[in-house]
Parts: C-alpha cells; sequence; structure tokens
C-alpha cells in the first residue's frame, strides 16, 4: 500500500457564489478522468470528488479552503488538472 | 418511523401510503419486488436511467441552441448528478438486497440526497434540492410511463402530502379516496385548513419542512386530533391506532342514532343544537347528523377562493343553497370576518402595508371602511332571506356605535333594494358576536339594540387573555376554561335573559363536551358547534338535568385557576357520561 502515490493540494474558492452546480459538475468530470482516487476535504468532512451528490453536500462557499488529495498512479496529473481548475475559477466554461 | 408534529386543523385520524404532491405527482404501485424477478428490475432501472440522461442531453441541446450555453449547461449539471457513479449502484442495491422496486428505491435515493442537501441551509441549497427532486420526477416518469397520477384520477385510498394545497386543488379532491392531508405550509386559517375541516377529513398543517422525510407509496398515520404525522410506523403504534380508531367508529356509529333524537336534558328542558359551516356542503354535515339549524355560517371562503371580490350573485347563490338545503330552520349567516390582507381586490393593495393585527383592520371594522364590499354582501343576504329563516350577524363588534352604524348600512341596502323593485326580506334579526371583552361588558347595553348574542370564544379568549392564537409559546395560557371567560359568558347570558333574547356559544368552546355542562347552567339555550361533534352533544344531554348542570357551572366558577376549572370539568364529564370524549 506505501507506494501508492499520493499527492496533496490546498485549493480556495474564489467563486463568488462558492462551489455551485457547474463547477461542482466540472471538478467532478475531471476527477473522474483519472484511475487515482480524489478526495476533497473540508473541516472534518472528506468527500469523494468524483461524485458530483457528494460534493454538493460540503456546501463549500467562497473563500473557503478544501484539501485536495489523490492517491493512485496518476495522482499527480489528477491533483495539478484539479488545481488548475480551481486556479482559473473554473473558467474552461465546459461543463 | 418519524414522528413529525404540526398544528392539528381536523380531527379524526388516517392510515393509508402517502401520496406526495408538489414535487411529484406519481403514485408508486408497489413498493416491493418478487426476489425472482429483481434482476429484470435492475434491468427496468438501468433503461430507465439510460433514457432520462438522454432525455437530459437533448435539453441540454435544445436550451443551448435556442437560449445560449449557460442554459444548457444547467441540464449539463443535471445530468452528472444523475451519472453519480454511485448514485446508480446505490439504488440498484436497494433493489438487490431489500427488493425494493426500482420507483421507490430512486425515489428514496434521490430523497435521501435531496434532504442531506436542504439540511445544509441556506437558498442555494434549497434550489439544489428542488434539482434532486426534479430528477426523481424524470426518472418516475420514466418508469411510470407518462401515467401521471392526478388528484382526481385516484383508485384507492391515500393521504395527500404537500407543500401546500391551491383551492382549486381541494375543491377537486376525491373524498371516497383522499383519507388525509398533511402540508409544510399553512396555519390555522389557510386554505387547507379551512377546506379539510370541511370536507371532514384528519389533517394537519404548518408541519415545516418534510415532504423530503416521506416517499409516496410509504405509509403514514395522520392524527388530527392531536396534530401528528406518522411516517413509517411500526407495527405496535399502527395496532394502537386501527384500535382507536375502531373504537372511535362504534361510538360514532351509536352516536348518529341520536340525529333523530330532540336535543334536550334529561328533564326536558330544549337546548337548541346547530352547526358551524364554511361550505354550502356541509350543511349536509349538520342536517344528517340532526342540527336544529346552522348557528354559524362563515362567509369567508367567498372572498378566498378567488382573485377578485365575490359578486353580489356569487354570494346570492351560495346562500340560496345553504337556506334551502336547511328545510326552514334557522341560518345564521356572519358577515365578513376577515383582516385587509385577505380581501381580493384593489382594497387589499390599499392597505397591504398595514400590519396585519388582531388588533388591526378586520371584520366589522373592515367592512365600514369598504362600504361597496359591504353592502354588496348585505345585498345578497337580503335577498336570499326569502327563502327562509336567515339571521344576520355581524363579527368582532366593539362598541355600540359600530353595531348602529352595520344596522344603519343594512336599512340603507334595505330601501335601495326596495327603490329597484327587488325582492327581500325586511324582518332579518340582525345580531352580533361577542368577541371583544368590551362588547360582553356592555352586554346589558347591547342587549337593548340587538336581536341575538353569539359568544365567539376564540378571539373573546384571545382578547381577554391577550394571548395571539397563532402563537406556540404562549399557548398554555389559552384556555376556554379561564374565569375571566366564564364570567364574561355569564354577564352575556344575563343581558340576554333580561330581555328574553336568544344567546349562542359558537366557538370551539361549545364544541368541548366537558364545557357543555356549564354552558347549560349558566343559562345557555342555544349552541352552535362543528357538525362532527353534534351526535356526542346531543347524546350528553340527555345525560344531564339543568339542576345539575346548573350546580356544576356554580362550582366551576368558584374556582381560581383555569387548570382547576378544567380538571374539575373533565371529572363532572366522566360521572355524566363515562365514554364521554375527553
Amino acid at each position: 500500500m506505501s507506494d501508492v502515490p499520493v499527492r496533496r493540494a490546498i485549493v480556495t474558492i474564489r467563486l463568488p457564489e462558492g462551489l455551485h452546480l457547474r463547477p461542482l459538475t466540472q471538478l467532478a468530470r475531471a476527477a473522474q478522468s483519472y484511475s487515482a482516487t480524489v478526495t476533497l476535504q473540508k473541516g472534518g468532512q472528506t468527500v469523494d470528488a468524483k461524485r458530483p451528490l457528494d460534493l454538493m453536500t460540503l456546501a463549500a462557499g467562497c473563500g473557503e479552503q478544501l484539501q485536495l488529495e489523490a492517491a493512485g498512479d496518476d495522482a499527480d496529473a489528477a491533483v495539478e488538472a484539479i488545481v488548475r481548475l480551481f486556479e482559473s475559477d473554473f473558467a474552461d466554461g465546459s461543463p | 418511523m418519524l414522528v413529525r408534529r404540526g398544528i392539528a386543523v381536523s380531527p379524526g385520524v388516517a392510515i393509508a401510503k402517502a401520496l406526495v404532491l408538489g414535487t411529484e405527482t406519481f403514485r408508486i404501485p408497489h413498493q416491493f419486488v418478487r426476489p425472482e424477478a429483481v434482476e429484470s428490475e435492475v434491468g427496468r432501472f438501468r433503461s430507465a436511467h439510460a433514457a432520462v440522461c438522454e432525455e437530459i442531453r437533448s435539453n441540454e441541446q435544445l436550451a443551448a441552441d435556442h437560449l445560449g450555453k449557460q442554459y444548457g449547461a444547467i441540464f449539463g449539471a443535471h445530468l452528472q448528478l444523475l451519472m453519480d457513479p454511485k448514485l446508480t449502484s446505490e439504488i440498484e442495491q436497494l433493489i438487490r438486497d431489500k427488493f425494493y422496486a426500482p420507483e421507490f428505491a430512486a425515489s428514496r435515493v434521490l430523497r435521501k440526497y435531496a434532504k442531506v442537501v436542504q439540511s445544509l441551509g441556506g437558498q442555494y441549497m434549497a434550489e439544489r434540492a428542488t434539482d434532486l427532486f426534479d430528477l426523481e420526477k424524470r426518472v418516475l416518469r420514466q418508469m411510470l410511463g407518462q401515467r401521471r397520477e392526478e388528484l382526481a384520477n385516484l383508485t384507492c385510498p391515500v393521504i395527500v402530502i404537500a407543500r401546500n394545497l391551491t383551492p382549486s386543488e381541494t375543491a377537486s379532491l376525491d373524498r371516497k379516496h383522499v383519507l388525509g392531508f398533511a402540508t409544510e405550509g399553512g396555519g390555522r386559517t389557510s386554505h387547507t385548513a379551512i377546506l379539510a375541516g370541511a370536507l371532514e377529513i384528519p389533517a394537519v398543517v404548518g408541519l415545516g419542512r418534510f415532504l423530503s422525510d416521506v416517499s409516496t407509496g410509504e405509509t403514514l398515520i395522520i392524527d388530527g386530533n392531536v396534530g401528528e404525522v406518522i411516517i413509517s410506523p411500526d407495527e405496535a403504534t399502527l395496532e394502537r391506532y386501527r384500535d382507536q380508531e375502531a373504537k372511535r367508529r362504534t361510538i360514532e356509529e351509536r352516536l348518529l342514532t341520536f340525529a333523530n333524537v330532540t336535543a334536550e336534558t334529561k328533564d326536558g328542558v330544549r337546548v337548541y343544537v346547530m352547526g358551524n359551516i364554511e361550505f354550502p356542503d356541509e350543511v349536509e354535515h349538520c342536517t344528517s347528523r340532526g342540527a336544529d339549524g346552522i348557528g354559524l355560517y362563515r362567509t369567508e371562503f367567498l372572498y378566498l377562493q378567488s382573485d377578485r371580490e365575490p359578486t353580489e350573485e356569487v354570494h346570492y347563490q351560495a346562500y340560496c343553497r345553504v337556506i334551502d338545503a336547511c328545510g326552514g330552520k334557522p341560518v345564521v349567516i356572519r358577515t365578513l370576518d376577515l383582516g385587509a390582507d385577505k380581501i381580493p381586490g384593489s382594497f387589499r393593495e390599499q392597505f397591504k402595508d398595514q400590519p396585519n393585527s388582531a388588533l388591526g383592520l378586520r371584520s366589522i371594522r373592515l367592512s365600514l371602511q369598504n362600504l361597496p364590499l359591504f353592502r354588496t354582501q348585505l345585498r345578497a343576504i337580503l335577498r336570499a332571506a326569502t327563502r327562509g329563516d336567515v339571521r344576520i350577524m355581524f363579527p368582532l363588534v366593539s362598541t355600540l356605535l359600530e353595531f348602529r352604524q352595520a344596522k344603519m348600512i343594512l336599512s340603507d341596502v334595505m330601501e335601495d333594494l326596495q327603490d329597484e323593485g327587488i325582492e327581500f326580506k325586511r324582518d332579518v334579526p340582525v345580531g352580533m358576536m361577542v368577541e371583544v371583552p368590551a362588547a360582553a361588558m356592555l352586554a346589558e347595553e347591547f342587549s337593548r339594540e340587538v336581536d341575538f348574542f353569539s359568544i365567539g370564544t376564540n378571539d373573546l379568549i384571545q382578547y381577554t387573555l391577550a394571548v395571539d392564537r397563532a402563537d406556540t409559546s404562549v399557548a398554555t395560557l389559552y384556555s376556554s376554561g379561564d374565569p375571566s371567560i366564564l364570567r364574561l359568558i355569564k354577564l352575556v347570558v344575563e343581558a340576554g335573559r333580561k330581555r328574553g333574547l336568544p344567546v349562542t356559544v359558537c366557538g370551539q368552546m361549545s364544541s368541548d363536551p366537558k364545557f357543555l355542562a356549564v354552558l347549560v347552567g349558566l343559562g345557555m339555550r342555544q349552541i352552535s358547534v362543528t357538525p362532527h361533534a353534534l351526535p356526542e352533544l346531543k347524546a350528553l344531554l340527555h345525560h344531564m338535568t339543568i339542576p345539575q348542570a346548573e350546580e356544576i357551572a356554580r362550582r366551576a366558577m368558584s374556582f381560581d385557576l383555569a387548570r382547576d376549572v378544567e380538571n374539575y370539568l373533565r371529572g363532572e364529564l366522566k360521572k355524566l357520561s363515562p365514554e364521554a370524549t375527553l
């Protein structure tokens, strides 16, 4: 188990309306394209980033920080892509 | 099992499957599937799921093409939610492990998420819950075909659960199949409440958010006596309620034998027991139980049922129906008893910024400030009065001046009708509700000018004890047994007796069996009650003599506290009639 690559990062929500429906589905879609497990943590709550329904229950608002964690062979790429999504404020638009 | 508490607005108990309205209008026919059918049911779910995804995709395309990309994105997000990988496996697991029907499983799972999302609070999350309800609706529609279960097409008994019901929805309800109501919104005076009472089906309103706790097809108990809704009751609870229901039905059937018996005491003193109604249809509920007439016909619904002020013809038709159905027995029509905020038309606009208070512009005060509205109603009453024994009653009269003004307008309307050559009845008795303590204290002065008194205890208690009926935090102060209330009633009865005027009690107090003896003992020879209470009260009368009732009244008047009065009366009721409902 110890040889599974794990990557972590802190992401900040800068969207004025928080992590609302459109960005969270973008996020889930991005996470789903990697084989690594991807989770987001807020406070004590950890959710599966591939599940939009789970992400919704985070109710993450503007300015909040989340801990991103990916575990698996493509963990690096997954974290990189998701961090980029957050940094671009989910700009690519394709939901 | 989950118990939710709301406001009891129509008594009785109903046990049936839930029909959840508003967030879905589908009824799930079966909750469970046979074990051997599990795989084919899972397959049915999968193809429905795929079809819904396809449907959303084409909506997304349509919206994007016609409205712009950002609108399409809304459906794109819905699609993502529905394709949530664990969502489908969770639903399939319920089908496989618990033999849930796919419709029931999908409904349960989507509602579970909706509830979690709702519990997070806030407007945004509330809207997300709505999205999930929408998905549930799509999935159910797919699986159940286009067979939308309208309220009008029910084939088996249900309990209707809704955020709120519109008057037209309630009007179209099928009484044979709708056994009860429960709504998230509404108060004691909401349309739902009024209608449930009129339809005589158990109802609880003002439950707050609970739709997401219930799936269509789940078993519910509605306890309209205490205001509880029990979701998925356990066997013991069901058993208890079924027993209670059976007992109640037996008693009710036995009491119905009193329908044709004259309402009088054991020693032969006649006490007129009349019914309170809201709708013309309810007259039948009264006559079938042997009512001596309609002691209170509330006319508010005429104003609430549409967005326009009712025309004279609308009033007239309703009054004629009631009067004709009564077959010559008295009908007491109470003029408008609403606040300015509830009146349709331009008047509402004018007063929309006024506080809507129990002490504000309402009832007779409102009628006196909106004469066209008042005159329309009076014209209709006077015209309809030619058909039977009609009496007019003004609500919430506080001063003699108000009563005189109202009577003056009545004469004025008569003059108009006469000038126009329209047929009407001139010698209609005109009385007043005694609901304001000031009016009770001046009952003697009023008695020189009115033809009858009717004591509206609901408001009289509210105003005397300064307790808002809608505020549960002060509900314990609200008691019909408060010594102050008994004293005010006594004042009115005595003022009436001196001049030989009829005095009635028409508030909830008179429908409560434990107060019957004290009211009769104080000298009341008329009461007006909710229709379902008629048989029990008539039966109870036959168990008491006037000296007994007078002794009970005398003792009841000697206590200092409402609690002691009520306890004493409860005890006396048990002695008079061991099976009376307490």
